[in-house]
């Protein structure tokens, strides 16, 4: 169970989050124009470091707020949580 | 004094104060402070327990967490299963149980299973029970090898709870470290929390007598200066069992006063671990016989609870700290027959013991004589040409000594091995952590003290805090070093004997060498194949003679092998502090306002998705379950039925691009639904599965209400968000979970719209004026109102949305009024029987994360003139394959009295291991007096009047494929 520092409640308890997957890539535009198998490298291959890896987090019983965290996978050491990019 | 084996004198029992129990219904006296244990051999009782595979018999073997070798039941007032009988002390009229023997430990039947066990090698069940199939095997292994049984009696004697702390220090050891670790950093004052751990509180490196009264003393100051600090907390009676990420530590804590178990999750600024250290064994040919005991058992029962179990006592060691136990035996009356010691080289460290006392130095033992118990043994000179038989009733062991690594592994710090100490011994941490003392390889007693003050003040110097110096005692006798060599195995064995390596598995030394033969090299598939270092006491005091067994046999170092990895709990917990308790606290279950309603109404209530509790089916007086459902479908088709669908997930959408994302989420087309009536829609995940089906209603220009299944509400949520957040944040779109705030009773059956005109309401109900899928809102006898005209169950049916508050108003009025229609209410249960009449979808049946829209029929919600929506592209391309899809069909027995189990295979006849679909939910339909199945199957919608063949559990039964809907196909009456 890890502690993540909200950026606008401080550090809070793990159980107040959820976990919304690996940072990714954003939706592209003209989905229905991509090959094949770009569409299934966008679908099926996040990216999955070991090391400093890019989380998104939902403050859900919080404050709300969608966050990416960077994390190291091997010590679980948070190192960076920003607001997730609204843009 | 009844008890054989008690020293006259000493220990911290009550001698004054006899306390009575029964083991395995023979009665046994103790003293106040004895263990089980203890008091068995106090009382000279050897064989307490049979072995998990070979069920050879077993005794006590250590004083403490660490015990491989005797667990027991204890039953009535207090009961628990699979304790150690060194962890458990003795109560007046209490009733305790070997586990795994039958009849009794003496006579145990299963003992023949010994005659048989060149036959049981490791790995043994993987390569003999696969055929003809593992569960023809399973109960009757399950019975010889089992843990004590469950007790029946399930009322919890104990109640669990846990809580959440933060502080700067957390110090884990309730030994010489640990105090004086709490001191130090007790006077930074920061807050400390201090783990009194059950772990080491028996046990640890022995300590001569004349030391050991100084260091009480001393130590006992440093408790009393504690109490006055009111930074410090201290746990007692408390096991540190987990380390997880980011300094949390789980630490469980027996709360006699109040008879629970409290769990505390701790989170430290900084950890210091005092664990201590272990004991380990050696590896001979029947180490297992009752009365060879570890060294430090030894001490411990003869210092703390004044018991020597042997009159002829002989010590067997690699190292120099048996010599002790030596002289604390001594020091009470007790004659060593012999000190047989593996070192060929043992310099002074026998020197003036003696000269009755036997010492043979470059010894091995080759052979143990005794089945039942130890009566005698051979040592043979490690150069081969002298062997000598001794006889003696006790024999001590030491193999060297662990730090205890459980939490320091955990944590992620690393380790190594040290020659000098034999042993493997922390290096760097991954977390703020250090290990102190005994923990951290410093075992003989003054150096310990150093080094930890040490340590500790550089710590807090670190931090840049302050404490006060720290004056440590003079020890006196405790100067020698700790001086050890490596000796895993012996040099040869005979076949016929067993040298285990972990007592409490049965895992021998033979064991080991297979599973190196048979390619498994690595440490942790040692384990995995041998069962090594599993289990109730976690290889406490095997584990490092495995890896010391691994290396010479393979010629790695040791560090190339280096240790299985300890994982949590270090010693067992009990479930009730990890589970979930009973749906009341950690995950409420939710309810609405009419939940007691309900319950004074007969209803049975079910957990239903997302933690409600809902009405599965009212009981009238004298009615079985499937009356009760046949009553209240009936009610639906032909009357008047009403039921609470408040926990439909309910959201909100509105912003200038409502419809622009609606279209988005949704697979058909949203933007042109008129102003006042809803859509049923699918939405998909991206790679094309079934999120959810639901409706989706126009309120107005820019607004939309979306209702979702109930168990998927929070999915649904989060699905809706993430889109927004993520890939469509360009978006100025609001989603508001409203599913708490819109309750609703639904009000269905042909005369619902009579019904309903009774009241007072500003709404035309008319089918012209408000037609099905229309929505309105209006005012119902006083309460505002939005009534849809949805159906789940395929009939008129009108869902009277309120505020919260409203509801339980409404649900009485509409009662009140409703009797003289014969108003029944419903639950869950009818709903899924209607709704298998009508063919319509159940998110977990219908649904299960292969189908895809098409395959359920559902191809006319996929637009085929949106460019672009979540699935879309995922869905055309899972199907370029061409392979067979799985098609929802309906399903009817040939047998009228036949019903399918849900989830029962569809086989093909030819061959009827092929299984080419599956029934998905099977119903007694009470309107067609039959049991209708949905299912779904290869190709299926062409396969309409097919016969197929459905494999129950007695056998195969034949089906007819028919169109997925058994009532009113058109869909009149839902509209009417």
């Amino acid at each position: 169970m890890i502690t993540i520092n909200c950026p606008f409640c401080g550090p809070r308890d793990e159980r107040e989050f959820e976990y919304c997957g690996p940072h990714r890539q954003k939706r592209p535009d003209k989905i229905n124009e991509m090959t094949t198998s770009a569409f299934i490298d966008y679908l099926t291959v996040p990216e999955n470091p070991e090391g400093e890896a890019k989380e998104v987090w939902w403050h859900r019983r919080g404050c709300g707020a969608w966050l990416l965290v960077v994390r190291n996978t091997r010590t679980h050491e948070i190192i960076k949580v920003s607001e997730l990019d609204a843009t | 004094m009844p008890h054989k084996y008690r020293l006259p004198q000493g220990g911290k029992i009550d001698r004054q104060k006899p306390i009575k129990f029964t083991f395995n219904g023979v009665t046994i006296e103790g003293c106040q402070g004895d263990t089980i244990a203890s008091a068995l051999l106090a009382n000279g009782i050897r064989i307490t327990g049979r072995s998990f595979k070979y069920h050879r018999p077993r005794g006590i073997v250590t004083a403490g967490i660490e015990e491989p070798g005797t667990f027991v039941e204890v039953m009535g007032e207090g009961r628990s299963t699979t304790v150690p009988a060194t962890m458990v002390h003795v109560q007046p009229e209490m009733q305790v149980k070997s586990i795994n023997c039958w009849p009794n430990p003496k006579y145990d039947l299963a003992q023949l299973l010994q005659v048989f066990s060149p036959l049981l090698p490791s790995g043994f069940y993987y390569k003999t029970f696969f055929q003809p199939e593992w569960k023809v095997f399973e109960p009757f292994i399950r019975k010889m090898a089992g843990l004590a049984k469950i007790p029946q009696d399930d009322t919890p004697l104990q109640s669990y709870d846990s809580t959440d702390t933060h502080c700067e220090f957390l110090i884990v050891g309730g030994g010489i470290s640990g105090i004086i670790a709490t001191v130090m950093t007790a006077q930074t004052g920061k807050r400390v929390i201090w783990v009194d751990n059950l772990q080491n509180q028996h046990g640890g490196f022995p300590i001569a007598s004349a030391d050991k009264i100084i260091l009480e003393r001393w130590l006992q100051a440093l408790r009393d200066q504690l109490k006055g600090f009111a930074n410090v907390r201290i746990l007692k009676q408390a096991l540190a069992w987990g380390y997880r990420e980011q300094n949390l530590v789980l630490v469980n804590q027996n709360r006699e006063e109040v008879n629970d178990v409290l769990l505390w999750r701790i989170r430290a600024r900084q950890v210091l671990l005092a664990n201590g250290c272990t004991e380990r064994g050696l590896v001979f040919p029947d180490n297992d016989r009752p009365g060879i005991m570890l060294a430090s058992g030894v001490m411990k029962y003869c210092q703390h609870y004044a018991v020597t179990p042997g009159e002829r006592i002989i010590l067997y060691t690699n190292n120099n700290s048996i010599r002790i136990l030596a002289e604390t035996l001594m020091g009470q009356g007790k004659e060593i027959s012999a000190i047989i010691d593996t070192r060929e080289d043992t310099g002074q460290d026998y020197r003036g013991l003696p000269p009755t006392i036997k010492i043979l130095t470059g010894y091995e033992i080759t052979k143990v004589i005794g089945w039942n118990s130890v009566r005698g043994l051979i040592a043979s000179s490690l150069s081969g040409d002298d062997s000598i038989r001794l006889s003696c009733d006790l024999l001590a062991v030491s193999g060297g000594w662990n730090p205890n690594l459980q939490l320091w592994m955990q944590s992620g710090g690393a380790y190594a091995f040290s020659p000098e100490t034999a042993t493997f011994v922390p290096t760097t941490s991954l977390q703020e952590v250090i290990a102190l003392g005994m923990c951290a390889g410093y075992f003989n007693p003054k150096e310990n003290l150093c080094e930890t003050r040490k340590r500790v003040s550089e710590l807090i110097e670190n931090l840049g805090l302050k404490s006060e110096s720290l004056e440590l005692p003079q020890l006196n006798m405790s100067e020698k070093p700790y001086r050890i060599q490596s000796y895993w195995q012996p040099s040869s064995t005979n076949i016929g004997s067993k040298s285990f390596v972990d007592i409490l598995n049965d895992v021998t030394l033979e064991d080991i060498k297979l599973a190196l033969r048979e390619g498994y090299d690595d440490i942790e598939l040692v384990k995995r194949y041998t069962t090594l270092g599993m289990g109730l006491d976690q290889g406490k005091t095997g584990n490092v003679n495995a890896t010391g067994i691994v290396a010479t046999l393979s010629g790695k170092p040791m560090d190339d092998v280096g240790l299985i990895k300890y994982r949590s709990p270090v010693s067992p917990i009990p479930f009730g502090t990890v589970g979930k308790p009973e749906g009341k606290f950690i995950k409420p279950y939710r309810t609405t306002p009419i939940t007691n309603w309900n319950r004074k109404n007969g209803a049975v209530l079910y957990e239903a998705g997302a933690n409600w509790k809902r009405p599965g089916y009212y009981l009238l007086q004298n009615e079985t379950m499937a009356e009760a459902i046949n009553r209240e479908a009936r009610a639906v088709r032909n009357g008047l039925a009403i039921y609470d669908g408040s926990p439909l997930g309910t959201f909100e959408i509105k912003g200038r691009d409502a419809a622009k994302f609606l279209d988005m989420i949704y697979t058909n087309r949203i933007g042109d639904i008129p102003k006042g009536t809803g859509r049923y829609g699918l939405m998909l995940t991206e790679e094309g599965f079934i999120l959810d089906d639901g409706v989706c209603f126009c309120m107005a220009e820019n607004w939309y209400q979306v209702s979702v299944s109930t168990g998927n509400a929070d999915q649904v949520h989060l699905h809706l968000e993430k889109c927004l957040r993520y890939d469509f944040s360009h978006l100025e779109v609001s989603v508001t979970n409203l599913t708490l705030q819109w309750m609703n009773a639904t009000v269905c059956g042909p005369l619902a719209r009579d019904f309903l005109q009774e009241f007072s309401l500003d709404i035309d109900l008319s089918p012209e004026k408000f037609p099905f899928m229309g929505i309105r809102d209006g005012v119902f006898n006083g309460m505002p109102v939005r009534i849809a005209r949805v159906s789940f169950t395929g009939e008129l049916s009108f869902e009277i949305n309120v505020h919260t508050r409203y509801l339980k108003q409404l649900w009485e009025r509409l009662i009140s009024k409703g009797n003289k229609y014969g108003i029944t209410p419903i639950g869950s249960e009818t709903n899924h029987v209607l709704r298998v009449e009508k063919g319509f979808l159940s998110l977990g049946h219908e649904v299960d994360g292969v189908v895809d829209p098409i395959d359920l029929g559902l191809g006319w919600v996929m637009s085929k003139f949106k460019k672009d929506y979540i699935g879309k592209k995922a869905v055309a391309l899972n199907r370029t394959s061409h392979l067979p899809r799985k098609e929802l069909v309906g399903l009817v027995a040939q047998n009228n009295d036949i019903q399918f189990p849900e989830g029962a295979p569809i086989v093909v006849s030819k061959n009827q291991s092929i299984i080419e679909g599956h029934v998905t939910a099977s119903v007694w339909s009470e309107i067609n007096n039959r049991f209708v199945a949905l299912a779904l199957l290869n190709n299926g919608r062409s396969r309409i009047s097919e016969i197929v063949q459905v494999r129950n559990l007695t056998g195969i039964e034949k089906g007819e494929v028919v169109a997925p809907c058994f009532y009113d196909p058109d869909g009149k009456r839902l509209r009417s």
